[in-house]
């Protein structure tokens, strides 16, 4: 059974091209446009790794991962952060809020689905 | 041209001016990004200068009108005021536009681009499929060790075809063979019957000399008269079945020689026959490898070719991700202009009150401009410092 992935990205072509990067190599892929959006996705379905934006209208991504990783069904879930941002300040926030990975865009989609291999629960 | 005219070219030429340079600026910036977008990039220099060309004459249109120069307001009539107030207003019509258009920009950008992905995807997911296919096809037919086992195979059965055939030939041969020797016991039974007339013949002449004898005997050799006669007669006999041996073996020997002869023809026929089906073969192998060969050829270069399309495609994915950078850079000078609308609006209605307007704080107005920033490509341009675009390769950090 395939394994599934949240995106979160306010960007339509990023969601594309994460999607299209993701479902090429047979994952599952649900997506949403914000934090928020997200959120209210998390409703108790199995979720073997979440992408998310950072810089998101609504809510950003460090809160959402923040607060889905409050909630104990996504607590282990692993996160990978796919922002604009490089500051080490921000990454460090990214960290904190219990991302295991901090990806700059643009991304290599082999490079992407490396890191997914290596971090998606089993 | 009144010197109001002169002041309406100057603001216009002036909006025309920020435009074209907002348009080139976002030109720039995806033109750095990916060279996949330097079509983008000059369709949004030039619409940054169509925009402005608009604007410009929007702009001389709406002073003419505060000026009351064009009679009724269109939609809103706007004071005339000399200098700083003059320019208030004039920020406070452009602003909200200039946001609309570059609004509408990086819409229509967003949505172009989420439809080249969408297309750029499906060329993926077809490629795919159809590599794989063919992978499939290629795997069991050919450029791999069933193909090579198939010939193999085909060749040793065909082989064992022509070892048979061979050992047939050869047993004709040796049945030839035999048939020679019948015929060499042939003469030699001709011979031996030639010896039997030749006795006969000898047999009969001593009868002959014997019946002589016995006259001269007189009554005495009336008795062996009757035996020389029948010796004779008995010789006789022996002479005509030898000539008839002779006569059969000769017929015989005429039959074997035909039969020899029909052998040896279709000896030869069956050895030509024999080389013939052997280069038969050996040609319609070859053509089969060739065959093979070129299938085999065909699907490496259909693979090689594949596999750099898939990769021109996965290049296409990353520049289709500069999109995500550019409309972040729009939406925050939209942003601040909208913030410089408000400040401009506030200052208005506390002009309208009667206060002066609030003092604008410029170095925190840029660190708080600063402060939005999300890519390092704002920040230089900020600083005005060398383009810093961010390169392909993906720069990941594990926690």
């Amino acid at each position: 059974m395939a394994k599934t992935i949240l995106i979160v990205d306010d960007s339509a072509s990023i969601r594309q091209v994460v999607g299209l990067t993701l479902k090429g190599a047979g994952y599952d892929v649900v997506d949403a446009v914000d934090g928020k959006d997200a959120l209210s996705k998390l409703d108790g379905r199995k979720l073997h790794l979440v992408i998310s934006d950072v810089n998101m209208p609504n809510m950003d991504g460090i809160s959402f991962v923040k607060e889905m990783k409050a909630k104990p069904a996504y607590k282990f879930t692993p996160v990978i952060m796919l922002t604009t941002e490089g500051s080490e300040a921000k990454k460090r926030d990214g960290q904190l809020a219990g991302a295991k990975a901090w990806v700059v865009k643009p991304f290599q989609p082999a490079q992407m689905l490396d890191a997914v291999s290596k971090l998606i629960m089993p | 041209m009144n010197a109001a005219e002169l002041h309406d070219r100057r603001v216009a030429g002036l909006v025309w001016a920020i435009c074209t340079g907002v348009g080139l600026l976002g030109a720039a910036a995806a033109f750095a990004s990916a060279s996949v977008s330097a079509l983008w990039a000059a369709g949004a220099g030039l619409a940054g200068m169509l925009a402005g060309g608009f604007l410009a004459s929007r702009v001389r249109r709406a002073l003419a009108i505060a000026r009351g120069e064009a009679g009724e307001a269109r939609s809103k009539q706007l004071p005339l005021t000399p200098g700083a107030d003059s320019l208030e207003a004039l920020c406070g019509e452009v602003l909200p536009i200039w946001n609309r258009q570059i609004e509408t920009a990086r819409s229509q950008t967003e949505t172009s681009l989420v439809d080249l992905a969408t297309c750029f995807g499906d060329i993926h997911q077809r490629l795919d499929a159809a590599l794989g296919l063919y992978r499939g096809s290629t795997d069991s037919l050919s450029g791999s060790a069933d193909v090579t086992l198939m010939l193999e195979k085909g060749q040793n059965d065909l082989s064992v075809m022509l070892s048979t055939l061979r050992a047939g030939l050869q047993a004709k041969q040796e049945m030839l063979h035999r048939i020679r020797d019948v015929a060499r016991f042939s003469g030699e039974l001709k011979a031996m019957a030639g010896s039997v007339s030749e006795l006969a013949n000898q047999t009969k002449l001593v009868s002959l000399n014997a019946a002589i004898e016995a006259a001269w005997a007189g009554e005495a050799g009336r008795g062996f008269a009757v035996i020389a006669d029948e010796v004779r007669k008995l010789a006789t006999q022996s002479g005509d079945t030898g000539k008839q041996i002779t006569s059969r073996v000769e017929s015989v020997n005429e039959a074997i020689q035909g039969a020899v002869q029909i052998a040896e023809r279709y000896a030869e026929q069956d050895a030509r026959a024999m080389q013939d089906s052997e280069q038969l073969i050996e040609g319609v192998l070859n053509v089969f490898r060739g065959a093979v060969e070129q299938l085999t050829q065909a699907a490496t270069q259909f693979q090689i070719e594949g596999q750099a399309v898939q990769e021109t495609v996965s290049g296409v994915i990353v520049s289709l991700q500069f999109q995500d950078r550019v409309s972040q850079i729009l939406n925050q000078t939209k942003d601040d202009m909208a913030r410089l609308q408000g400040v401009l609006h506030d200052n208005r209605e506390r002009g309208e009150r009667g206060e002066p307007p609030a003092p604008i704080d410029v170095t925190a107005w840029l660190e708080d401009l600063s402060s939005t920033y999300t890519t390092l490509e704002q920040l230089d341009n900020h600083q005005g410092t060398q383009s810093n675009a961010p390169g392909k390769a993906t720069e990941i950090t594990f926690f």
